[in-house]
């Protein structure tokens, strides 16, 4: 975290402050005939907090600026770091909204084994026993419960066995 | 007072039976696996089983149920100190001490304060539903919208406390808290029957859950805060901790005990009363008495990195208040809390309805529940809770990470997807994980944006409930006492917390070690 | 994982190859019921105390799912894009048909639903608090007329037949009465037994305990028909009103829904109505009343109503479609 990424937050911060009063609060509170009291006073002390972050986040550069000659408080925040989450933000997704039409016992299995390749697993046995083993577990207990968990060809099937 | 101590006689008669405290025995292992599981709650486990319960005895059913409420409260702790993934939203502010004091090695520490905690402020509740549930609850009732409104203000500065020290890292902090805000203002304005922030898909009507959002911002976050330590060194920096266990002595244990006893008291009470107002609930109850515990101590208390009454405040003030929430509804028939809908329910289920009458019809089921309640917690602690804790410290030494954090995630899932059966839940939850994610990268610290995000609509809703019954005058928040000395102590609370704040303030860059988690 | 893909194929192929199932024989698989509502309420627990005789009918489990939101209808747009086979279908009470679709556009119509049947009606009931100087609706309504804007009264939330149902009485009256929405009907009587509000409009079974416990005084029945539980309180009607407030549950299937599968749900909620256990329950416990209306008469109702509390919402300037 360094001074310049603190200070584009401040302005991303800013930006959507300004976005709420010009376009969200018109369209999506008045326009649906709410009272935009609340939401405009929680609005400006988001600008207002915002301001003062920018303040010191500008003080706070100049100063970093002073300091760098002593090679003092460095970015850490690169992309390749980032590279796992995303990662697993988009893997996630893409389970979450597979799931109605994979079914809950598919999509759980194909999710886990993705997933635990991200997280670095070596051992393919393991990880294959944890993707089988976990959604079925989960899909019997809710079985039990008479609770539904979002069905596909494998609930299906398995309904088709037991009747 | 004698008449309560004949009553409670009677009810241990009617209600000391082998089945029912197998009952307990059974629900609080279902509550403490619920609860420790992230994402999956300890209500929604009692939701679920709710219809079996047509066909049990009433007791059986209402302690069975009660067992999982009590092992959920506590449970949650446990996963808040191994992986600072709380599995049930109010362990999220032990989370703040049990996971630096487990990261220092003293992972028995730290379980076993949370656990003795949790059993101290849950029979000091117990106890005070026994014997002042009907002042109590007669003191909740006179409570009326500006009196809460301000109550609501006062608890929410505690909020300061959690703030960091730095003058950039208090208005991060502040921006966190609107940021909470303003997620809370998504859905149906209630008092105008009117849409904010809807965009027209009605699964946002009724906002946005607050357990889905309080797994979202603080276990999925982690889960991908741990992503990016893949192969970089060992996940969950646990290989390394787990190598030189610190063991937990008798000694410890008494000095520990001595030390945060007046933590633990205040909490206890603190808890206890924030519990018996309807819609509080146990999340603000840890926050606030983690921060009361934090306002009160010296200065150079090591809050953040592993005091024991970071631990033994917020666990005290969470499980105080699973008995006191019940109060409205035995004394009032009022469900104070979802939990206490779901006993409601139960209650209904067998041909009963929660109140006055059933307490005068019926003491002995009442008195009956309310024995079974106080050793809940004994039983619970020594039969289940410690065996369990020892079950899982073996687990977690071999534990494979890059299997379990998926796993978690499985979890989270299921749990948020349990709750209401809606798959649109899940884009929700999965987005505000990552917005989570995103702002503890910013260092922005989740505790207050989650108060917030509680608060907000409590505070919002009262004032606006107080200013319709006035005709639009404020000066109802001045003529109540009550409302005007709350309300004082607030920006009392406010004004010394800051002032105390800045004068701490230093280097400008410098962010405290347990808000970067 | 060459095998696994053979055995995922397998199941893919096994899963297409169950056919479809006919009306005639429905229902072969077990049936999904979505309660509006979150569990261990009042309504949940009806359904629930039915289901087990409705599953006895029909020969198949009912799985009844709690989806709660928006007043019912986050499930009713869960329903609405659901196969019309027959093995879906929702619990759903009137407001979710008739007032929230004319407060908020919706992703559904309710007009286009199948109507199965009404299994029951709630009651309701204005209170004011014991000690309360008000001992007939006449006299809280000249304090009304006296004090304009000091007549409070608690709804669960502005728009419920609840808050429409005084609405009609003041405006009737041509006195101004406010109406104070909180969470929920406990919470309204929360506020009348503190003192907070004057009076409350709520559902029977909210009001039960604080009413035996002697807290609240009824003034009048706000639905059609005196109630057991408070036997000498007078109905509108019976003091000269022309109007009753009225909400009930029913069960709808999505559009397109055939008739005979229509019929057989209908017929197992008849018959679960007719078990003297599950009247015993409804009467004693939950303080409903059971009312059983067919499909034809139950359509009919909500759309008497969508006029009647159309007109109340328009008059209080909620109604927006």
């Amino acid at each position: 975290m360094n001074a310049r990424s603190e200070l584009s937050i401040a302005g991303v911060l800013i930006g959507f402050s300004l976005l709420n009063y010009f376009y969200l609060i018109p369209t999506q509170v008045v326009a649906e005939g709410s009272s935009p009291v609340y939401p405009m006073l929680v609005n400006t002390m988001l600008l207002c907090f915002s301001l003062a972050y920018m303040g010191d986040g500008i003080r706070c550069w100049r100063q970093q600026k002073k300091a760098e000659g002593e090679g003092q408080a460095c970015s850490t925040g690169g992309g390749k770091v980032m590279m796992r989450p995303l990662a697993m933000l988009v893997v996630t997704g893409a389970w979450v909204l597979s799931m109605e039409y994979l079914g809950f016992i598919i999509s759980t299995f194909v999710f886990l084994i993705i997933a635990s390749r991200i997280f670095g697993s070596k051992s393919w046995s393991k990880a294959l026993i944890m993707s089988v083993a976990m959604p079925l577990i989960i899909y019997f207990v809710f079985r039990v419960l008479n609770a539904l968990l979002p069905e596909g060809p494998a609930e299906e099937l398995i309904n088709l066995i037991l009747g | 007072m004698g008449e309560i101590f004949n009553h409670l006689w009677d009810g241990a008669v009617y209600a000391l039976s082998a089945w029912n405290i197998l009952a307990i025995i059974i629900g609080y292992i279902i509550g403490i696996i619920a609860g420790a599981i992230p994402g999956v709650m300890a209500v929604t486990a009692m939701v679920l089983i709710l219809p079996y319960t047509f066909t049990l005895e009433p007791l059986f059913a209402i302690s069975l149920l009660m067992g999982i409420y009590k092992g959920g409260a506590y449970a949650g702790s446990i996963t808040a100190t191994l992986f600072n993934i709380p599995g049930t939203p109010e362990a999220a502010a032990t989370a703040l001490d049990s996971y630096p004091m487990f990261k220092q090695g003293m992972q028995k520490r730290s379980l076993e304060i949370a656990l003795w905690a949790s059993v101290f402020g849950g029979t000091v509740s117990n106890l005070l539903l026994v014997f002042t549930a009907p002042p109590l609850a007669e003191v909740a009732l006179r409570l009326g919208p500006p009196e809460i409104a301000a109550l609501i203000l006062f608890s929410l500065t505690a909020v300061i406390t959690l703030l960091g020290d730095s003058r950039m890292d208090i208005w991060k902090g502040f921006i966190s808290i609107t940021l909470g805000l303003m997620l809370a203002t998504v859905g149906l304005d209630n008092m105008s029957a009117s849409r904010r922030y809807v965009f027209g898909i009605e699964d946002l009507d009724n906002g946005v859950p607050f357990v889905l959002t309080i797994i979202a911002m603080l276990a999925l976050s982690e889960v991908f805060i741990q992503a990016e330590k893949v192969g970089s060194f060992t996940l969950g920096d646990a290989a390394g901790a787990v190598s030189r266990i610190i063991p937990y002595t008798w000694k410890q244990r008494w000095k520990d005990l001595k030390f945060c006893l007046k933590d633990l008291i205040r909490s206890s009470f603190v808890g206890s009363l924030l519990g018996a107002l309807p819609g509080i609930g146990a999340t603000t109850a840890a926050f606030v008495c983690y921060g009361e515990a934090r306002r009160s101590a010296k200065k150079d208390a090591r809050f953040g990195n592993g005091d024991p009454r970071g631990i033994a405040a917020p666990e005290a003030g969470n499980n105080a208040v699973a008995a006191s929430s019940l109060i409205p509804l035995i004394t009032l028939g009022i469900p104070g809390s979802v939990a206490a809908a779901v006993m409601y329910g139960a209650f209904m289920i067998q041909g009963m309805i929660p109140g006055p009458m059933l307490m005068m019809e019926h003491p002995e089921i009442i008195y009956g529940l309310f024995v079974l309640l106080i050793i809940t917690d004994f039983l619970g602690a020594f039969v289940v809770a410690l065996p369990f804790i020892s079950v899982v410290q073996k687990i977690f030494k071999n534990l494979n990470y890059s299997l379990f954090f998926p796993g978690v995630v499985v979890c989270c899932v299921v749990g948020v997807y349990a709750e209401e059966f809606n798959v649109f839940n899940l884009r929700i939850f999965l987005m505000l994980g990552f917005v989570g994610y995103i702002m503890r990268k910013m260092g922005m610290s989740i505790p207050p944006f989650i108060l917030a995000f509680i608060l907000g609509p409590i505070l919002e809703r009262n004032t606006r409930t107080a200013l319709l019954l006035s005709n639009d005058s404020p000066m109802i928040f001045v003529q109540s006492p009550i409302a005007l000395g709350l309300l004082i102590l607030a920006v009392a609370a406010l004004g010394w917390s800051l002032w105390r704040k800045t004068r701490g303030a230093k280097g400008v860059l410098e962010v405290p070690e347990e808000f970067k988690h | 994982m060459k095998k696994l893909l053979v055995v995922l194929t397998c199941c893919l192929a096994l899963a297409l190859a169950a056919v479809p199932a006919l009306a005639k024989d429905y229902p072969t698989k077990p049936i999904t019921a979505y309660v509006p509502l979150s569990a261990g309420g009042t309504t949940d627990v009806f359904v629930r105390t039915i289901a087990p005789y409705m599953e006895k009918y029909l020969g198949k489990p009912l799985i009844l799912v709690n989806k709660p939101g928006s007043g019912g209808a986050v499930a009713i747009s869960t329903l609405a894009k659901a196969k019309p086979d027959g093995y879906t279908f929702s619990w759903a009470n009137l407001p979710t048909l008739v007032t929230i679709p004319q407060m908020r556009k919706l992703t559904y119509d309710p007009k286009e639903l199948v109507y199965i049947a009404s299994p029951m009606h709630y009651d309701y009931v204005l209170y004011v608090a014991k000690d309360s100087p008000f001992n007939s609706l006449k006299e809280l309504i000249d304090f009304a007329r006296k004090n304009p804007g000091k007549a409070t009264y608690g709804t669960p939330g502005l728009g419920t037949t609840n808050h429409l149902g005084v609405a009609w009485l003041a405006n009737h009256e041509k006195v101004k009465m406010v109406p104070i929405p909180f969470k929920g009907n406990p919470k309204s009587v929360a506020a009348v037994l503190g003192g907070h509000v004057v009076a409350c409009n709520t559902s029977t079974t909210a009001s039960v305990s604080s009413f035996k416990g002697g807290k609240l005084k009824p003034l009048v029945i706000m639905s059609a028909n005196r109630i057991p539980l408070t036997p000498d309180t007078k109905t509108l009607k019976e003091l000269g009103y022309d109007f009753s407030q009225f909400s009930c549950l029913g069960a709808v299937f999505p559009k397109g829904t055939p008739e005979p599968i229509r019929k057989k749900i209908e017929e197992a909620i008849k018959f679960a109505l007719s078990q003297p256990e599950v009247q015993k329950k409804a009467k004693d416990e939950l303080y409903v009343s059971i009312d059983f209306l067919d499909g034809k008469k139950y359509r009919e109702l909500c759309d008497q109503y969508w006029g009647i509390w159309g007109g109340i919402l328009k008059e209080v300037g909620l109604k927006k479609f």
